[in-house]
C-alpha cells in the first residue's frame, strides 16, 4: 500500500509501485492537465510538484512525472496543475502567462506553469536569472520562449517581496497557490508517523528484489515496459542513503543524494567554487531533483557527468549486499561496456572523496551538441595538486571517448612532477590519444571527439591560467 | 461540445482568447476526449525498410489481457477509396497515393504501421503490441540521400526554368559556385498525434489533431465512401503542428478502419518515435548555387539546382530553387529541381516549406558573394532589389523589404559588424554579425464564416478552421470587434468543428487573411441586415437608403442624425439575433500583381575559439507582413519562427542508420529542438503597412517568413565571427574546430 496526497486528496493505492506518476495521474485519476510530450524526461510537459518533509519542514521540488515511480511518492504531497487552480480566478503565474502571450498552442503550458509554481515554493534568491533557470527543463516548440521569460520575470518580481516569510504562508497569502497548501504539512506528518517503520526498505530484502530504484531517470528511459510491473527496491528516500557531510578532509555522500542536493550543499559549494556552473550544464531542474549520484555511477554511461567528475576526485564507493560491506574505488568499478565490478544484489550505500585543498585545482568541462539540456559529446575533469607551477599530482578523466567513463591513467602519470607549459599540454594531448578509443555516433565522429578532448584539455589549463592571473 | 467554461472576461484586450483554458490545463487536446466505451490502440511497426511480411504471429498478443482485436493485412476490411479509381466514369478522380494502411504485406519504410492492436487500456495495448512477432522477406533498401543524390536512375526531374542564359554567372566579373546541404528536419510539435474515431449509426465522428478539419472530413468521406454530411471532424485544440497535420496520415485511416470493424470508439495515439516515421518531415536537400555579379555588385546570373528526397510511393515536391527566380532582380536565371525517391515515409510541408530550404542556399551564397565583392551584404541586396517581380514584371501588391533592412540594421547595431571575418573579440569570444532575407507567398484562400449578433450585445463567429497555435481565434475576435464596434470580450470565435461553415486548412500563413476576410464579409452583411431592419421598422429610418446609414460603435445613424443602437433595434423589433453566413473568395488579381511577404533576420553571436560552441547574443527580425492584426500574437509568431530557425541552423537533424533504414535519434534526447537557454534576446520590428489589395484584413501572413531566412542569417554570422563557411546544416560545434 502506497500512501500520499495528490492535490487535496489522500491516496492509498495497491497499484504496482513501479507505475509512473504520470500514468497514475492521467489514467487512474483522470486528471489530464499533466501532458505527455516524450515520456523520457526531456520535454517537461508532465512536470508536477513533489513536496516532502525534511526535518519536519515541507520542501517542494519540480519533477517529471513520466519518470517518477509512485513508489517514490510515499508520504509526500504530489501536485498536478489541477491542484494549483483556483475556482474562479487565475493565479498570478497563470495570469502572467496569459498576459504575456506565453501560450500559443498551449500544450507545453501546464508544464511551464508547474515549473514556475515550484519556483514560487523554492528557497533560493529571486531574480530574472533564477526565474528562467527554473524553466530549463521545459520545451516549447511554438513561442520561442521570450514571452514565457517575461512571465517568469514577473513572478520573480512578486517573489522578491517574500523577505524571509515562510514559503507556504507567502504563496497562499498572495493567492499564488490555494489555501489547502497550509494544511499539507500536518497531514503529511500524520501520514508519516502512521507509516514509520514500514516504509523504510529492509536492506536484507535486497536479494529478493533485484531492481534497485534511485530517482528512476535512467531506469524508466531504458526499461519503461518492464519497470512498471517489476519487483523494485526503492532507495531514493532511504534516510541512511541521504545526506552530505564532512569528516576532516573527507566528504561523505549518501548514495541517493541528488544533483540538486549537491547544488544546495554548502560543503560542495565550498569545495568546488565553480559548482553552480557545472550543475547548470547537467540535465534540467526537474531531472536534477530526481537524479541520484549512485544512479549516475551504476548506469555506467560512458558520458555520465558525475561519474567523470568523481573519477578525477578518486571517489570511493561503499557497497553492501545487506550482509557484507566493501569499499571500491570508483575507478575500479568499470570493467567493460556496461559491465561492473558489482554483484546485482550489491547497492551503493555511500560515496566518499577528499575535497580539493588550497593547493589543488579542480575543473570540469562538457561540450554537447546542444549546449543546454543535452548529454555530453565529450566531458572531462581534472584534479591537480600544485606546488607553484609544478604539478605534484594529477588526475584526468574523460567521457565519450571509450566504452566506459575513463580515468586517463597514462596522461595523469605523465603530468605528475612536471612544470605547466604549452609544450607540456601539447605532449599530454599526444599521450591522451594513445589511451582513448572513441567511436563515431550521433554525438560526433571519433576524429571530432579526439580533437574535442584535446581542446578541452587545453581549456582546463586555460581556465587554470585565468585563475592564477 | 465541452467548452471548458471559457470566460473571456479575465483577459485584457490583446490577450489570447483561449489563454484561460490553456494556462489552467483545461484545454482539451484530441487524446483527452473520452466517448463512452473508448478503446485504445497502438501500432506495431515494421523494423525493415523494404520487403514484405512473410508471416505475422499475433497469437500471443491476441490472447494477452485486455486485447480486443488486432488488425493487419490478413483481416483488414477493404477500404473503398484505396481501389484505383474508374477514370472513365470519373475523369477528374485521382488514385489515393498515400500509404494504404494494412492493405497488403509490402513494407515500404522502416516504422511503417503494419498492425493495430486494440485493447481496453493504453498500457495493455502497448504490452500486447510488443508480443506480435513478424517475419520478413527483406529486400535491399535505399535510404542514403548523399549516396544517391546524383543517381540519374533514381532521380525524377521536374521542369527546368530558364530566364535568358543558363550559365551567365560563369562569365561574371565576380562569381562563385558552392553546394549546400540540409538534413531531414522533423516537425515534432509538443503534442503527439492522436485520432479518436467513433462509428455509430452510419455516422462517423472523428476527433483529430488537424490543421484542416474540413480537409479531413472530405478525405475520410471519399476514402471510406461515406456521405460528407455524415462525417464530423472535431479539432478543439491543436498542440502545435507546423505542417505535420496538413493531411490525414495512416493513423487517421487506421482509427476509422478499426471503429468501423469493431463498432466501438477507437483512439490511436502515436509515440515520439512514431512522430518521425508517420506524419512527415522536411525532406533532406542538396543545393548548388552558381552566382555572378559585376564588380559594382549588380547580379548577372544565378543558377540554382536542388535535389530533395521523397518516398518510393509518393512524389513530394516544394518550391526550393524557385526562390532564385524572384527574390532578386537578375537578368539570367536557371533553376532545376529533382526529387529522389528513397525507402522512407513521405515528407510533407514544414514551416516555411520551399523557401525555407531555398533561402538557406541563396542567402548563404549572396553573403559569400558580398565578401568577394567587398560590398556590405545589405548594400548588395539593395543594389539588386526587385522593384517588380523579375519574371512576370508585375508589381507587388505591397513590398516593404527596404524598410525591413533599415529597421533591423538599426536595432542590431550593424555598424559594429567587422568587415574582416574573425577580427572582433569580446570577453575572449569571437564575435560575428549576419543577416539574411526570408520570403513566402501571400494570398487569400476562400473561406466561409457564420456570425450571430445577439440582442444582448454579443457576437458569435464560427468557422470550421483549427488553430495550431498562431492565435486565429484571437485575431478573428479582434477583427470582429473592430468591425462591429464591440468590446473584444463581447466577441467570441468558435472553430474546430466541421459542422461550422467551411474554413480553409491552416497552413502557408493564410488563415488570418482567409478567415478574416470572411469575418469582415459577415460583419458587413450583419450591418446591412441591421440597416434593413431599421428601414423597415424604425420611424426615423423610413425611406432612407442603406448606404446613407452609418454604423458606428454599435449604432446605426441616419443622415438626419436619428440613431439607434443595434441592441435596442433588435429588442424593439422583437428579434433575438441576426444570423448570417458569408464567404470570401480567393485572391483574384493574380494576373495583375505579385504577392509575397518578406522578412529580414539579423544575428549577433559569439563563438568559443577553442571549443567552437556558439552562443547567440542578439537576434532581430523585421517582417513585412502587411497589417499587424494582433501585436502580441504576431510577435509571438515571429519569435517562435525565429527559434524554429535556430533549430534548423544549429541543432535539428534526423539521422538514419542506412543499414536498417531506421532513424537513430527519434526522441527528444537526441533530436535537439532549441531549449530556452539557446535563445538570445530578440527584437521584432514591423513596418506594419496594410496590404488591402490582397484582402480587406490588410494582413499578408507571418507564420512562414518568421522562419525563412533565419538559418542563413546565423550561418552568415558564424562566418563573420570565425572565417569558417559552414554549408552543411546544422552548424554543430564539431564543424567549427
Ligand atoms: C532528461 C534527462 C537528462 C539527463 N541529463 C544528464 C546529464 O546531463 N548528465 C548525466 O550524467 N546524466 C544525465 N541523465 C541521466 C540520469 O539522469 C543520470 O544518470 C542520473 O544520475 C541517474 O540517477 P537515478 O537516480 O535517476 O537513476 P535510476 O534510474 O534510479 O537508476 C540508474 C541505475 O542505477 C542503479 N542504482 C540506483 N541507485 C543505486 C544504488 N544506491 N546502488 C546500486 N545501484 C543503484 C539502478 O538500479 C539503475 O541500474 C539525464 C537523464 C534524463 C532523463
Ligand atoms: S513527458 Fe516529456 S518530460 Fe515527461
Ligand atoms: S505553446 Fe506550443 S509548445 Fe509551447
Amino acid at each position: 500500500m502506497i500512501r500520499f496526497i495528490l492535490n487535496e486528496k489522500t491516496i492509498a493505492t495497491e497499484l504496482p509501485p513501479g507505475m509512473v506518476m504520470l500514468d497514475f495521474i492521467r489514467y487512474q485519476q483522470h486528471l489530464t492537465g499533466t501532458k505527455i510530450g516524450c515520456r523520457e524526461g526531456d520535454c517537461g510537459a508532465c512536470t508536477i510538484l513533489v513536496g516532502e518533509l525534511v526535518n519536519d519542514e515541507i520542501h517542494y521540488q519540480s519533477m517529471t512525472s513520466c519518470l517518477m515511480p509512485i513508489g517514490n511518492a510515499a508520504g509526500k504531497h504530489i501536485v498536478s496543475i489541477e491542484g494549483i487552480n483556483f475556482k474562479d480566478q487565475l493565479n498570478p503565474i497563470q495570469q502572467a502567462m496569459a498576459d504575456e502571450g506565453a501560450t500559443q498552442c498551449g500544450f507545453c503550458t501546464p508544464g511551464f506553469v508547474m515549473s514556475l509554481a515550484g519556483y514560487c515554493l523554492s528557497k533560493g534568491e529571486f531574480d530574472q536569472g533564477t526565474a528562467i533557470a527554473s524553466i530549463d527543463g521545459n520545451i516549447c516548440r511554438c513561442t520561442g520562449y521570450k514571452p514565457i521569460e517575461r512571465a517568469a520575470g514577473k513572478m520573480a518580481t512578486i517573489l522578491k517581496e517574500r523577505n524571509g516569510e515562510d514559503e507556504i504562508a507567502f504563496v497562499t497569502r498572495k493567492k499564488i497557490l490555494p489555501d489547502y497548501f497550509t494544511g499539507i504539512k500536518n497531514r503529511l506528518l500524520e501520514m508519516n508517523t502512521a507509516a514509520r517503520g514500514r516504509s523504510v526498505p529492509d536492506p536484507a530484502g535486497l536479494k529478493a528484489r533485484p531492481h534497485i530504484m534511485g530517482g528512476g531517470t535512467d531506469l524508466y528511459v531504458q526499461h519503461h515496459e518492464t519497470m512498471s510491473s517489476a519487483d523494485i527496491h526503492f532507495v531514493f528516500d532511504h534516510p541512511e542513503l541521504n545526506g552530505i557531510h564532512k569528516e576532516g578532509n573527507k566528504c561523505i555522500l549518501g548514495s541517493s543524494v541528488t544533483v540538486s542536493d549537491l547544488k544546495r550543499s554548502p560543503i560542495i559549494n565550498d569545495a568546488f567554487p565553480g559548482f553552480q556552473q557545472v550543475a547548470k550544464l547537467i540535465s534540467s531542474t526537474p531531472i536534477r531533483n530526481m537524479a541520484t549520484i549512485a544512479g549516475n555511477f551504476i548506469n555506467a554511461s560512458p558520458i555520465g557527468d558525475f561519474t567523470i567528475f568523481f573519477l578525477a576526485l578518486d571517489a570511493q564507493l561503499i557497497l553492501t549486499d545487506g550482509i557484507t560491506t566493501r569499499e571500491l574505488p570508483l575507478r575500479k568499478l568499470y570493467k567493460g561496456y556496461k559491465t561492473l565490478d558489482k554483484r546485482p544484489e550489491e547497492q551503493i550505500e555511500k560515496i566518499w572523496f577528499e575535497t580539493p585543498g588550497k593547493d589543488s585545482y579542480f575543473h570540469f568541462e562538457k561540450v554537447s551538441k546542444r549546449t543546454h539540456l543535452d548529454i555530453a559529446s565529450v566531458n572531462t575533469a581534472i584534479h591537480l595538486k600544485l606546488n607553484g607551477n609544478t604539478i605534484e599530482q594529477a588526475s584526468l578523466s574523460a567521457g565519450g571517448v571509450g566504452p566506459v567513463p575513463m580515468y586517463l591513467q597514462k596522461t595523469s602519470d605523465f603530468l605528475k612532477g612536471k612544470e605547466i607549459s604549452d609544450a607540456l599540454i601539447g605532449d599530454s594531448v599526444e599521450i591522451m590519444k594513445t589511451e582513448i578509443s572513441p567511436i563515431s555516433d550521433a554525438r560526433g565522429s571519433k576524429e571530432y571527439k579526439t580533437l574535442l578532448l584535446a581542446q578541452l584539455i587545453k581549456a582546463h589549463f586555460m581556465e587554470r591560467r585565468l585563475l592564477s592571473s | 461540445m465541452d467548452k471548458n467554461n471559457l470566460s473571456e472576461t479575465f483577459f485584457a484586450d490583446d490577450d489570447r482568447v483561449d489563454g484561460l483554458a490553456k494556462v489552467t490545463g483545461k484545454a482539451k487536446f484530441t487524446a483527452e476526449f473520452k466517448p463512452a466505451g473508448l478503446t485504445h490502440a497502438v501500432f506495431v511497426c515494421s523494423t525493415i525498410a523494404k520487403g514484405a511480411i512473410k508471416h505475422m504471429n499475433i497469437y500471443e498478443a491476441k490472447n494477452a489481457p485486455g486485447v480486443i482485436d488486432i488488425i493487419y493485412y490478413l483481416n483488414c476490411p477493404a477500404v473503398p477509396g484505396y481501389k484505383p479509381v474508374d477514370r472513365i466514369a470519373n475523369p477528374n478522380a485521382r488514385d489515393f497515393t498515400g500509404l494504404k494502411v494494412f492493405h497488403n504485406n509490402m513494407v515500404v519504410s522502416n516504422g511503417q504501421p503494419i498492425a493495430l492492436v486494440i485493447a481496453d487500456t493504453y498500457e495493455r495495448a502497448v504490452h500486447a503490441a510488443s508480443l506480435v512477432k513478424v517475419e520478413y522477406i527483406k529486400e535491399k533498401s535505399e535510404t542514403d540521400f548523399d549516396k544517391n543524390k546524383f543517381n540519374d536512375k533514381l532521380l525524377k526531374p521536374r521542369p527546368e526554368y530558364v530566364r535568358n542564359q543558363k550559365d551567365a554567372w560563369k562569365n561574371a566579373e565576380v562569381f562563385l559556385e558552392e553546394e549546400y546541404t540540409m538534413p531531414v528536419e522533423t516537425h515534432n510539435p509538443m503534442e503527439m498525434h492522436a485520432t479518436i474515431a467513433v462509428w455509430e449509426g452510419g455516422k462517423l465522428t472523428v476527433y483529430d489533431k488537424s490543421q484542416g478539419p474540413k480537409n479531413v472530413q472530405g478525405e475520410l468521406g471519399r476514402i471510406f465512401a461515406i456521405d460528407e454530411k455524415n462525417v464530423q471532424v472535431i479539432t478543439e485544440f491543436v498542440g502545435g503542428a507546423f505542417g505535420s497535420s496538413l493531411r490525414s496520415w495512416p493513423h487517421v485511416h487506421a482509427a476509422v478502419i478499426a471503429t468501423k470493424k469493431l463498432n466501438r470508439p477507437v483512439k490511436v495515439t502515436l509515440n515520439r518515435e512514431q512522430m518521425f516515421t508517420m506524419v512527415g518531415y522536411r525532406p533532406q536537400c542538396w543545393q548548388k548555387i552558381g552566382i555572378g555579379a559585376s564588380k559594382d555588385g549588380k547580379l548577372t546570373g544565378i543558377a540554382h539546382h536542388a535535389v530533395s528526397n521523397t518516398s518510393s510511393y509518393e512524389d513530394f515536391t516544394e518550391g526550393i530553387s524557385s526562390v532564385s527566380q524572384y527574390l532578386y532582380d537578375c537578368p539570367n536565371v536557371f533553376t532545376t529541381y529533382k526529387i529522389l525517391p528513397l525507402d522512407i515515409n513521405t515528407p510533407t510541408w514544414m514551416r516555411g516549406p520551399g523557401p525555407g530550404t531555398g533561402c538557406f542556399a541563396l542567402e548563404s551564397a549572396l553573403d559569400e558573394l558580398s565578401y568577394k565583392l567587398n560590398i556590405d551584404p545589405i548594400e548588395l541586396r539593395l543594389i539588386n532589389n526587385a522593384e517588380v517581380h523579375p519574371q512576370s514584371k508585375l508589381p507587388w501588391t505591397t513590398k516593404f523589404l527596404k524598410e525591413c533592412y533599415a529597421l533591423g540594421k538599426e536595432k542590431i547595431g550593424w555598424h559594429k559588424r567587422p568587415t574582416t571575418p574573425g577580427s572582433l573579440k569580446e570577453d575572449g569570444m569571437l564575435v560575428g554579425y549576419g543577416m539574411a532575407v526570408g520570403v513566402f507567398g501571400a494570398g487569400r484562400n476562400p473561406a466561409t464564416a457564420k456570425g450571430i449578433l445577439k440582442n444582448d450585445g454579443t457576437l458569435l463567429l464560427q468557422s470550421a478552421v483549427s488553430d495550431m497555435g498562431p492565435g486565429t481565434s484571437t485575431a478573428m475576435v479582434k477583427i470582429g470587434s473592430e468591425q462591429m464596434g464591440l468590446e473584444e470580450k463581447k466577441v467570441r470565435f468558435e472553430l474546430g468543428d466541421t459542422d461550422f461553415p467551411t474554413g480553409p486548412t491552416q497552413g502557408g500563413s493564410g488563415s488570418a487573411t482567409a478567415v478574416g476576410s470572411a469575418v469582415i464579409a459577415v460583419c458587413d452583411a450583419i450591418k446591412l441586415s441591421l440597416k434593413e431592419i431599421a428601414i423597415e421598422s424604425i420611424a426615423g429610418f423610413k425611406n432612407v437608403k442603406p448606404e446613407n446609414i452609418k454604423y458606428e460603435a454599435g449604432k446605426l445613424i441616419a443622415a438626419n442624425n436619428v440613431s439607434i443602437h443595434f441592441m435596442d433595434l433588435l429588442k424593439e423589433t422583437g428579434k433575438p439575433e441576426v444570423q448570417v453566413s458569408k464567404s470570401s473568395s480567393s485572391f483574384a488579381q493574380r494576373d495583375k500583381y505579385a504577392t509575397n511577404s518578406f522578412s529580414v533576420h539579423f544575428v549577433k553571436l559569439h563563438v568559443h575559439p577553442v571549443t567552437g560552441v556558439i552562443k547567440l547574443k542578439h537576434m532581430v527580425s523585421a517582417a513585412d507582413a502587411g497589417k499587424i492584426i494582433s501585436e502580441k500574437t504576431a510577435r509571438s509568431q515571429m519569435v517562435g519562427g525565429a527559434v524554429g530557425g535556430i533549430g534548423m541552423a544549429m541543432t535539428e537533424e534526423s539521422l538514419i542508420d542506412h543499414r536498417y533504414g531506421r532513424y537513430i535519434n527519434s526522441n527528444f534526447v537526441d533530436y535537439h529542438v532549441p531549449v530556452h537557454a539557446d535563445v538570445p534576446p530578440m527584437d521584432i520590428v514591423f513596418p506594419n503597412q496594410p496590404d488591402y489589395i490582397i484582402s480587406p484584413t490588410g494582413a499578408k501572413g507571418i507564420g512562414e517568413i518568421a522562419l525563412v531566412g533565419v538559418a542563413p542569417a546565423i550561418l552568415n554570422a558564424v562566418y563573420n565571427a570565425t572565417g569558417k563557411r559552414v554549408r552543411d546544416l546544422p552548424v554543430t560545434p564539431d564543424k567549427l574546430i
